[in-house]
């Protein structure tokens, strides 16, 4: 006998501009600082030339921005405010990581080139760019890369020197490295749960400050 | 076991997502404890944050205003190029926009006025209502009042 269809449960509804001016009030120093933690771990990912020296504050700001025009769409009975931000945060690092993987040698303006690109009456297309000169890789960004290379170079070798000494850390952070996860590295270091928790949170705090005192010193 | 990373940058790309992982996950009383201790004020940081998402949100806010602005304004344009012969003075036209909503109740509603009584519109508004009636056909229907005497 042929089953019945369940009826469709209708679509979650997008928020409200209220919805979301209240989720921004209702945020707590806890939120707060996990948002922005996140967006500073999410550019120091990237890397200044993929983040093409956007802040972790333009990061938050361009999802706000993207979750208020619709472009991303927070319903509010699928997600907390927050897990969301999050997401649109890590999500928009990516996309700017990849474009610049796509066109590494290439300003900003690329992104936009297909969609201000014109068809005349013969099918040709024209971008607006051909007038400018090719994008060879200018000395300068040469320049921005090594130093770039350089600077997560030592970035990562602070880290580990940090914990050379501490065995377990050591572990932890070889097992990351190597695309383990939690419990992998639990399971094959024989690290109990609460071990293991400390451990990344010693890693986060210690790595997240070099960060930020990186940031700081580069702005200067 | 992952795969093994290919170089440094590949290497710290994966321990800072791991890290990123732990700041989504990791108890909110724990992360504000590492920022005190780490010499930083979450009240602070709270109100950059919020600053932040406030300012997007008013910037957003101002752009909608502004669409929503030029729309009106397209439409008033719109209305005021068209050729349309409405009474000479502010009072015949109130009395011809009165008498159509005596002929027609039911465009009362539609028109009036979302918070406001009749006697509460400006001459303005009466004629751009009269000006949109006229669009419609409707005041081909409804002769002014002196018309009808």
């Amino acid at each position: 006998m042929a089953q019945e269809k369940a009826p469709e449960a209708p679509p979650a509804r997008v928020a409200t501009g209220l919805e979301i001016s209240q989720a921004i009030e209702e945020l707590t120093e806890e939120d707060s600082e996990r948002l922005e933690q996140t967006a500073i771990n999410r550019i120091c990912r990237i890397g200044r030339l993929a983040a093409h020296n956007r802040t972790h504050e333009d990061l938050i700001q361009e999802a706000m921005c993207r979750i208020l025009d619709g472009t991303r769409q927070w319903r509010p009975e699928n997600v907390k405010f927050v897990p969301f931000l999050l997401g649109v945060i890590w999500s928009i690092s990516s996309e700017w990581a990849s474009h610049h993987e796509r066109n590494p040698d290439s300003p900003e303006y690329a992104a936009i080139e297909s969609q201000i690109t014109k068809v005349d009456d013969e099918g040709n297309s024209h971008s607006p760019f051909e007038a400018i000169a090719s994008t060879q890789p200018d000395v300068e960004d040469e320049i921005v890369r090594a130093e770039l290379e350089s600077e997560q170079k030592a970035l990562l070798q602070q880290i580990e020197a940090h914990f050379s000494k501490d065995e377990n850390a050591s572990y932890v952070l070889m097992g990351w490295s190597d695309g383990m996860d939690g419990p992998a590295i639990r399971e094959l270091f024989g690290l109990d749960e609460t071990a293991y928790r400390t451990i990344v949170r010693r890693i986060r705090r210690y790595s997240q400050k070099i960060i930020r005192k990186g940031d700081g010193q580069k702005s200067k | 076991m992952g795969k093994k990373a290919n170089n440094e940058s590949e290497r710290l790309g994966r321990i800072l997502d791991r890290i990123a992982d732990d700041i989504a996950t990791a108890p909110g009383s724990e992360l504000l404890d590492d920022a005190r201790q780490d010499g930083r004020d979450p009240v602070q940081t709270a109100a950059k944050v919020k600053g932040l998402l406030r300012r997007a949100l008013k910037n957003h806010q101002r752009g909608l205003m502004k669409k929503s602005q030029e729309g009106y304004e397209r439409e008033v344009a719109a209305i005021r190029s068209r050729p349309i012969e409405l009474p000479q003075t502010p009072q015949r036209r109130r009395e011809l926009l009165s008498a159509v909503f005596s002929r027609k109740p039911q465009l009362q509603a539609a028109f009036t006025f979302q918070n406001r009584g009749f006697s509460e519109l400006t001459d303005e508004d009466v004629e751009n209502h009269l000006r949109k009636l006229a669009l419609l056909g409707i005041l081909d229907e409804v002769k002014p009042p002196e018309e009808n005497e």
